[in-house]
């Protein structure tokens, strides 16, 4: 499979797993036990993890779609 | 007079947006001593305890920890500077084993801690018998035992526990009540939020009666267990 597809099918499931991290760390509860043992435990691990999950999928979605339209142009 | 170790001064508030449960609620606890806090059901008391973890907003007063201002910091920031804390319930791991337990316990030690865990041990010596066991197969009061020692393997400058004895048996209350002084001895301040007033009282060297998140008796527990009012009110007469 070229770069193209792989890279949108990539970038739309980054895209999508960002998103719903980002839902999640917003909706998560700070939990006692957690807490308690001095762990993160405010949902802002899978904020982090959804923005970086969300800008990792935006680059590859455009660098597949550059890739794209420079083999339409190579093409003719 | 110094301030106490940990003081939570004059705290109002409630759960996010919602109505204060805490009003102007003060309760504190020094080095080598138990402060225990009691009071009817709804009084605010695991509020208050919360309140001093961080677990809910504090809309006035402050939060100190030998001196300094923690009233901003979050439950996990508190937990690294030394504070201690067993929730009421889901407290444990129950799919992990004992020793697994403790060793979530050490999440923030970036030292060897087999030493605090033989400490724990000599502690608790059920726990070492028992510590390749799943925790949530341990009885009710083995649980407490799980929890306290996880909260100590922290190595915390100061312990809150939020009912220990809670569901327990009186026969287990006892002796989680001795370990809790054993705990003590080792010159860890203990904060504790109880429901069994009478045996709470009894070891206490602070205590605080709180009705509907305000304090309305302070004084070491020998005091307020011969203050009439108290025994009238929250002790059964």
């Amino acid at each position: 499979m070229s770069f193209q597809k792989w890279g949108k099918v990539a970038a739309t499931v980054m895209v999508v797993f960002g998103l719903i991290s980002l839902i999640a760390g917003t909706l998560f509860e700070t939990t006692s036990l957690a807490a308690s043992l001095g762990a993160p435990a405010d949902g802002s691990i899978l904020h982090s993890q959804g923005f970086m999950m969300l800008f990792a999928g935006m680059v590859i979605g455009n660098l597949a779609e550059i890739n794209q339209s420079l083999s339409n142009r190579m093409r003719g | 007079m110094s301030e106490p170790f940990l003081i939570g001064d004059n705290m109002t508030g409630g759960y996010g947006r919602g109505p204060d449960i805490l009003h102007n609620c003060t309760i504190s606890v020094n080095k080598g001593e138990i402060a225990v806090i009691v009071g009817p059901n709804g009084a605010g008391k695991s509020t208050a305890m919360k309140a001093t973890f961080g677990m809910l907003n504090v809309r006035s007063g402050a939060v100190r920890l030998d001196g300094e201002d923690i009233t901003k910091l979050s439950p996990q920031e508190r937990v690294m500077k030394g504070m201690g804390f067993v929730p009421q319930v889901r407290n444990i791991f129950p799919s992990m084993t004992v020793e697994e337990n403790l060793e979530m316990g050490a999440y923030i030690r970036t030292d060897d801690f087999r030493e605090t865990m033989e400490q724990v041990y000599d502690l608790f010596p059920i726990l070492r018998d028992k510590r390749f066991q799943a925790a949530g197969e341990l009885s009710g009061g083995q649980r407490q035992q799980v929890a306290v020692g996880r909260a100590l393997m922290t190595k915390p400058k100061v312990l809150l526990l939020d009912e220990p004895t809670a569901g327990v048996s009186p026969v287990v209350m006892d002796e989680l009540f001795d370990r809790i002084i054993e705990v003590s001895r080792t010159g860890i301040p203990i904060l504790m939020v109880e429901q069994n007033a009478k045996q709470a009282l009894e070891i206490a060297d602070r205590a605080y009666v709180l009705v509907q998140g305000a304090n309305a008796h302070t004084g070491t527990g020998k005091d307020l267990l011969a203050d009439p009012e108290v025994r009238r009110s929250f002790l059964g007469g």
